[in-house]
C-alpha cells in the first residue's frame, strides 16, 4: 500500500477518533465493567448487572458502528460533498473497518477474553477466534449499513428505515404463519445463503449509488436485498435439511438406523379445568388436551374438556404437560396452541405414537424434525396429503421417538381405508464429551466444546413462568467446535438445548437449557453436560398398516391393531 | 478548455433541470454562471464534479470525463457549495488537520493567511458556526491546496456585505492562478472577478461570452423623442428583437440594447421611433444585464 493511502486512512481514522472518542471511552468502560462483573460477580455473565452491561455494550457497539459509518461528514449520502474530496473509496472502507475493529469490536473481544481468563483460562487462539469473528461480522454488516446510509442520508433516517424494515418483515412473517425468524438447527444455511447473496448485492448497490450516481437503482437493489432476506426465512426447513444432508451425509451410519411404527392412537378431547393455573394466561394461552393414561397402543376414549392455559411453558406442540392439581388421576395432557387446533372441529383427535429405533448406539441421540403425515391408498396414491392442519410434535430420545399430532375427525374418517405414512428428517448425534460443571454461576472451560456455566435461578418472572421453582440455567458457548447439541443432567432430571448443526468455522453458538426442580428439593451442586456431534443426517419414511392409525372409528379395529406398521 | 460540456442534460423525473448544455470554459477563466432560481446552475455544477450523473450528454473536466473523475483528479478540484456539509463535531483546527493530509499540495502558509483574513475561530466547532462562517471555512478549505479548478455554488448566499467583501477579496487574490466557475445571485460582487459569463434560463444556456464582450454589447438606452413625434400614448412601432423590455415613458423610450455597436448604428435603428431629440446609452452592470434578461424571458412566457 502506498504511503498516500496510509496517510489518507490515518487522516480519516484520526478524524473519526476526534469525532467519537467520548463514545469509544464510554463503550470501553462498559465492556470493562461487563468483564469485571462477569468474572467476579455473583452469578457470572448471566447475573443481572452483567447481562445489562453486556447488552448495553452490544447495543452501544452497534450504534457506534452505524455512527462511524454514517457520520455526517463522510457517509452523508450519495450526494454528499465528501465525494468531491480526494479519498479513494478503498481507503475509506479500510479506514472505517479498521476503526470499528480496533475501537468497537476489539474491546468486546477483550472483555470476552477477560471473562474467559478469569474463569479457567482462555487460549490465545480463543481471542484470535473472537477477533476473526468480529472481522467477518464487520465485513458482512458494513456494506449493508453503507447502503442504508447512502440511500437515506442521515443516521436517524437509516436507523428508522432499518427499524421499519425489521418490523415490516417480522409482521410479514407472522402474517404468513411464521412465528419464528429461524429455521431451527439448519438456520445457518439460510444465514450463509443470505449473506452470500446480500453481500454482492450490497456491493452492487454501493457501486450504483456512488459510481453510477443512481439512487433509484440503489433503492431497487436494497429492495432486492430485503426480498432475498425475507425469502431466505421462508425457505422450507425440509429443503434446508436436504441441503444439510447433502453436505454432511454419512450413509453408513444412516443404514444402521431402523425405525418401526407400532400402532398407537389416543382419542382425546379438550380438557377444561377452570381452576387450573390462572397465571400465564395472557402470555401462553395454550389449548391443553387430556388423554388416556397408559402407554402407546390401541386407544381408549376419555371424556375431556377445554382449558386455555398450561402449567409450564411447552417446548412444542404435542408435548406432555403436567396435570394440574385436582386433575383426574391418570390424566395425560398435551399442549397445543389455539392456532394449532384451528380447523380441527369441536372435538379434534390427538394421536400420540412412538417410533422405535434400532441400530443406533444406546448413547446416541436422534433428533426428529420436519415430520409430515400422509395417507396413501393401496396403490401408493395420496388420499390426503398432507392432512389439513396437521401439527406434529416430536421429542428425540436414545431409543425411540414420541410423536403427537392433532387432526379433525372428518379428516380421519375420509382416510379410513388408507395407510398412514410418516416422513421424517433425522439426525443421529453421538456424544463427544461429558463435563461436570459446578452450579456456581462461573464460566468453566469445557475442552472440545467451549465454555459452560450453570447458575441457579428461581421463581416466576425470571426465565420460567409458573410457580416458583429452582432452575439451574445452563449455558454452554460453543467455540471452535462442531458440537450440535448438549444435554444437561442435574440429579435425576435431564434437559437438552435446541440443536444447531452449523459447522464449527461459521459461528459461535450458545446452547441454553434449564433443569428445574421444586423449591424444597436440594439444588445439585453440579450438573453434567454431555456434548453431541451430528454424525449423520438422513430421511426416513415409516408406513403403517391400513387403518392402524386412523379409521372411521378410533380406537382402531382389532384387525388393524394386530397388524402393526413396519419400518422401511 | 478546462471544462467542456456537450449536450449535457439532466432530467429529474418529469422535470428537465438542464437541457442540452454546451459550455466551454478556457483555462484561467472566471466564469460567472448566472440565471434565475431553478435555472439549473447547481445541477450543472454537481454534474461537473460527478455528484449527480447526467441523463445524457457528457462533460469533460480537466480533460477527464466527469463520470470518471478519480480521487487524484479531486486533488486538483475545489468545490464549495452553499449546501456544504461539514463534520459538525470537529473544531476548525481539527477540520484543517484532517484536510491537510488529504492534499499533498496543501500550502500551510496560505491556509494560515486565509484563516487569519477570514477570522475563523480555531477552537470553535464547525457545527456551532453561523452559516456565513461555515461558508468562509469551506472557502478557506478549498483554496490552500491550490486547485486548478474551483467550483463555487452560491458561495455568497446568506453572507452579510462585509463578509462577502472578505470572501471575494480572498478569492480575487487567487483568481489568476486557477479557473473559477461561480454560480451566484450576488452579481455585483462577482462582477469584479468574472472574465466570462454564461446565462442559464430554465436549464438552457442562452449565451456564453466574455465579460468584456457582454459589457460591450449591452446598453441601457433611453431615447428622448421630440414633441412633434406624436403623443405619449402612441404604441411603439416594430422594434429590433435585440432590444429588450422596451417601454415608453412620456416622450422617452427606454430599452436594453443587447447588440450595441456604437452610437451611430443605434441612432439609425432608433430613428424608427420618430424624431430623436437625444439618445443616452449607458453601460450596464452584470446585475442589470441579468435582471434585464430575466425580465425579458419572464415576459416571453
Amino acid at each position: 500500500m502506498r504511503g498516500d493511502h496510509l496517510t489518507t486512512i490515518r487522516a480519516m481514522m484520526s478524524k473519526d477518533w476526534r469525532l467519537f472518542w467520548p463514545f469509544v471511552i464510554v463503550l470501553v468502560c462498559v465492556q470493562a465493567g461487563y468483564a469485571v462483573v462477569s468474572a467476579t460477580g455473583d452469578g457470572g455473565a448471566l447475573s443481572a448487572p452483567a447481562a445489562a452491561l453486556g447488552g448495553l455494550g452490544a447495543l452501544g457497539g452497534l450504534w457506534l458502528t452505524v455512527a462511524v459509518v454514517q457520520q455526517e461528514s463522510v457517509f452523508d449520502g450519495a450526494r454528499s460533498d465528501w465525494l468531491v474530496q480526494p479519498i479513494r473509496r478503498l481507503d475509506l472502507l479500510a479506514a472505517k473497518v479498521l476503526f470499528i475493529l480496533l475501537l468497537v469490536q476489539a474491546p468486546m473481544s477483550l472483555a470476552r477474553a477477560g471473562i474467559g481468563l478469569a474463569n479457567g483460562g482462555l487460549a490465545l487462539s480463543g481471542l484470535l477466534w473472537s477477533l476473526a469473528g468480529a472481522i467477518v461480522g464487520a465485513a458482512l454488516i458494513l456494506p449493508v449499513e453503507i447502503v442504508f446510509a447512502g440511500l437515506t442520508g442521515t443516521m436517524t433516517r437509516a436507523i428508522g428505515l432499518a427499524v421499519v424494515l425489521f418490523v415490516g418483515v417480522f409482521a410479514l412473517l407472522l402474517a404468513l404463519g411464521h412465528g419464528s425468524v429461524t429455521n431451527g438447527p439448519v438456520h445457518w444455511i439460510v444465514n450463509l445463503l443470505t449473506v452470500g447473496v446480500t453481500l454482492p448485492l450490497s456491493v452492487l448497490a454501493l457501486w450504483l449509488i456512488y459510481q453510477r450516481r443512481s439512487l433509484i437503482a440503489g433503492w431497487a437493489t436494497l429492495a432486492v436485498i430485503v426480498a432475498v432476506s425475507v425469502l431466505g426465512l421462508l425457505i422450507p426447513s425440509r429443503w434446508l435439511f436436504t441441503l444439510q444432508q447433502t453436505l454432511s451425509h454419512n450413509a453408513d451410519m444412516a443404514s444402521d438406523v431402523r425405525l418401526t411404527l407400532p400402532p398407537g392412537c389416543f382419542l382425546a378431547r379438550p380438557y377444561d379445568d377452570g381452576s387450573a393455573m390462572p397465571f400465564d394466561h395472557a402470555h401462553h394461552p395454550e389449548l391443553t388436551l387430556d388423554q388416556t393414561a397408559g402407554t402407546f397402543g390401541p386407544a381408549d376414549t376419555v371424556s375431556a374438556g377445554v382449558r386455555t392455559t398450561g402449567p409450564t411453558r411447552p417446548v412444542g406442540p404435542g408435548q406432555i404437560a403436567t396435570p394440574p392439581d385436582g386433575a383426574p388421576s391418570g390424566l395425560q395432557l398435551t399442549h397445543w396452541r389455539p392456532r394449532e387446533a384451528l380447523g380441527k372441529g369441536p372435538e379434534p383427535i390427538v394421536f400420540r405414537t412412538h417410533v422405535d429405533v434400532s441400530g443406533a448406539s444406546p448413547n446416541d441421540k436422534l433428533i426428529i424434525d420436519h415430520v409430515q403425515g400422509v395417507y396413501v391408498d393401496s396403490d401408493g396414491h395420496r388420499v390426503a396429503s398432507p392432512m389439513s392442519g396437521f401439527k406434529l410434535g416430536a421429542r428425540g430420545g436414545p431409543t425411540g421417538l414420541e410423536i403427537a399430532w392433532m387432526a379433525s375427525r372428518d379428516d380421519i374418517r375420509r382416510a379410513a381405508a388408507a395407510r398412514f405414512t410418516l416422513d421424517y428428517d433425522l439426525t443421529l448425534l453421538r456424544p463427544v464429551g461429558r463435563y461436570v460443571v459446578p452450579s456456581d454461576g462461573r464460566q468453566w472451560r469445557a475442552p472440545g466444546l467451549g465454555y459452560c456455566q450453570a447458575r441457579l435461578t428461581h421463581g416466576p418472572g425470571s426465565f420460567v413462568r409458573g410457580p416458583s421453582l429452582n432452575l439451574l440455567l445452563v449455558t454452554c458457548t460453543r467455540s471452535q467446535s462442531d458440537v450440535a447439541l448438549i444435554d444437561v443432567t442435574a440429579g435425576a432430571r435431564t434437559s437438552h438445548a435446541a440443536p444447531n448443526y452449523s459447522p464449527s468455522w461459521l459461528s459461535t453458538v450458545a446452547f441454553i437449557t434449564g433443569v428445574g426442580g421444586e423449591l424444597s428439593e436440594p439444588v445439585p451442586r453440579q450438573v453434567t453436560v454431555t456434548a453431541y456431534r451430528a454424525i449423520s443426517h438422513f430421511h426416513r419414511s415409516v408406513i403403517a398398516a391400513p387403518g392402524a392409525l386412523g379409521g372411521s372409528a378410533c380406537p382402531v379395529s382389532d384387525a388393524d391393531a394386530a397388524n402393526p406398521g413396519a419400518g422401511r | 478548455m478546462i471544462i467542456e460540456t456537450e449536450g449535457l442534460s439532466k432530467r429529474f423525473s418529469r422535470h428537465e433541470a438542464v437541457h442540452d448544455l454546451n459550455l466551454a470554459v478556457p483555462e484561467g477563466a472566471a466564469l460567472a454562471l448566472i440565471g434565475a432560481n431553478g435555472a439549473g446552475k447547481t445541477t450543472t455544477l454537481r454534474m461537473l464534479v460527478n455528484l449527480i450523473r447526467p441523463s445524457s450528454g457528457r462533460a469533460r473536466v480537466l480533460g477527464v470525463d466527469s463520470r470518471r473523475l478519480s480521487y487524484l483528479d479531486f486533488r486538483r478540484i475545489g468545490y464549495v457549495s452553499e449546501n456544504l456539509t461539514l463534520p459538525s463535531n470537529l473544531t476548525v483546527d481539527q477540520y484543517f488537520d484532517y484536510l491537510r493530509d488529504l492534499y499533498p499540495s496543501w500550502d500551510r502558509g496560505l491556509e494560515r493567511e486565509l484563516r487569519l483574513k477570514l477570522e475563523l475561530p480555531a477552537d470553535r466547532k464547525l457545527g456551532k458556526l453561523s452559516h456565513g462562517m461555515r461558508m468562509k471555512a469551506g472557502l478557506a478549505a478549498a483554496l490552500p491546496f491550490k486547485p486548478e479548478l474551483l467550483l463555487l455554488d452560491e458561495p455568497l448566499s446568506g453572507l452579510d456585505p462585509l463578509i462577502r467583501d472578505e470572501v471575494m477579496e480572498s478569492l480575487l487574490a487567487q483568481a489568476g492562478e486557477m479557473t473559477i466557475v461561480i454560480s451566484s445571485h450576488e452579481l455585483a460582487e462577482i462582477e469584479g472577478c468574472a472574465t466570462h459569463v454564461a446565462f442559464l434560463d430554465k436549464g438552457r444556456l442562452l449565451f456564453q461570452e466574455t465579460m468584456e464582450g457582454l459589457s460591450g454589447r449591452f446598453r441601457d438606452v433611453s431615447v428622448t423623442l421630440s414633441v412633434t413625434s406624436g403623443g405619449t400614448e402612441q404604441p411603439l412601432p416594430a422594434l429590433p428583437n435585440t432590444w429588450l423590455n422596451p417601454r415608453r415613458v412620456g416622450q422617452t423610450v427606454q430599452f436594453v440594447d443587447t447588440a450595441y455597436a456604437g452610437e451611430a448604428p443605434l441612432a439609425g435603428d432608433a430613428a424608427r421611433l420618430g424624431a430623436i431629440k437625444a439618445i443616452d446609452a449607458r453601460p450596464m452592470s452584470l446585475r442589470d444585464i441579468s435582471k434585464a434578461l430575466m425580465l425579458a424571458h419572464r415576459e416571453d412566457i
